[in-house]
């Protein structure tokens, strides 16, 4: 089914982020960092939101049907949005409060895979500027055994896999880089670094998803649009969203697509 | 109606269906 592009939920997010499919509910999910927000929309449009302490910066489904997994700035807790009730995960950024969580999502085998950045994000959510050098990867696997896959980064984003599960995204909108590496399934653990997709000129690398094809679709912050890459790192085509900043994409309903931000003062 | 190319390439992410919904659904085991 073709479907115009057209903006479903004008809410006024200052930084919408994580847009996440949730297959049981057919809802969407997705965040606003500055607000400390999360969203849900249902098939009808209905948008629903609740308030949470921190910026809110990623979600995840989880194993247990009904309960996310939802990043906050400085930890991750477990929120069942049927009762609004929420406990810690037990997971606490080492560096917080000079560091923050960014971009994050669940692996193939179950682990969570996170990045974090310069905590630009003031105490009542005021945007801030964001140094470089203070990111790391995390890989949290169950049981809250934490791993550091890659530091000194700037801002992490984009983190999601190929369907044949063989392939690992991460990006870091700083460098403008997104690299690949080799995901093994059965470890759990990434190897063969190497860059992917880097320097595109517009704009700069935000969230990404990848479709059935094994093209990853990335949001473009400042650059106005999607760009689609092939396995091989070929740009395949241009999505042109009627927006500055692109922020994060998921594969969803037919009207669910990538939500924005505004651009930055 | 005139078919625009932003139609088209609207149409080509948004056509994709629950198989691709399932990459970004990938659980947190606990």
């Amino acid at each position: 089914m073709i479907e115009r592009l057209r903006c479903v939920a004008p809410i006024g997010d200052k930084c919408g982020e994580a847009a996440t499919w949730s297959p049981d509910e057919q809802a969407l999910y997705w965040c606003d960092v500055n607000r400390f927000l999360i969203h849900r929309m249902d098939a009808e449009e209905r948008v629903s939101s609740w308030f949470f302490d921190e910026p809110v910066t990623a979600l995840s489904l989880t194993e247990d049907p009904g309960l996310w997994l939802v990043a906050l700035a400085s930890r991750l807790i477990l929120w069942r949005p049927a009762d609004d009730s929420r406990r810690d995960h037990g997971f606490r950024l080492a560096d917080w409060p000079t560091a923050r969580l960014n971009d994050g999502r669940a692996a193939p085998n179950g682990d969570l895979w996170i990045g974090s950045m310069s905590n630009n994000v003031g105490a009542h959510g005021e945007p801030g500027d964001a140094a470089f050098g203070l990111g790391v990867l995390h890989r949290i696997q169950p049981g809250g055994v934490v791993t550091e896959k890659k530091r000194e980064l700037g801002i992490s984003n984009t983190v999601c896999w190929s369907p044949d599960r063989t392939t690992f995204y991460f990006g870091d909108t700083q460098q403008n880089t997104i690299w690949a590496y080799d995901y093994d399934q059965a470890s759990g653990d990434i190897a063969n670094e190497r860059p992917f997709f880097t320097g595109f000129v517009r704009g700069v690398p935000d969230g990404s998803s990848v479709d059935a094809e094994g093209r990853l679709w990335n949001c473009r912050f400042d650059g106005g649009c999607v760009v689609c890459v092939t396995p091989d790192g070929r740009i395949d085509q241009v999505l042109e969203i009627p927006a500055r900043n692109v922020t994060t994409c998921a594969f969803g309903g037919p009207d669910l697509g990538p939500s924005t931000s505004p651009p930055r003062p | 109606m005139m078919t625009t190319e932003s139609d088209r390439l609207a149409g080509s992410l948004f056509a994709y269906d629950g198989g691709v919904a399932g990459l970004d659904s990938f659980k947190v085991r606990l």
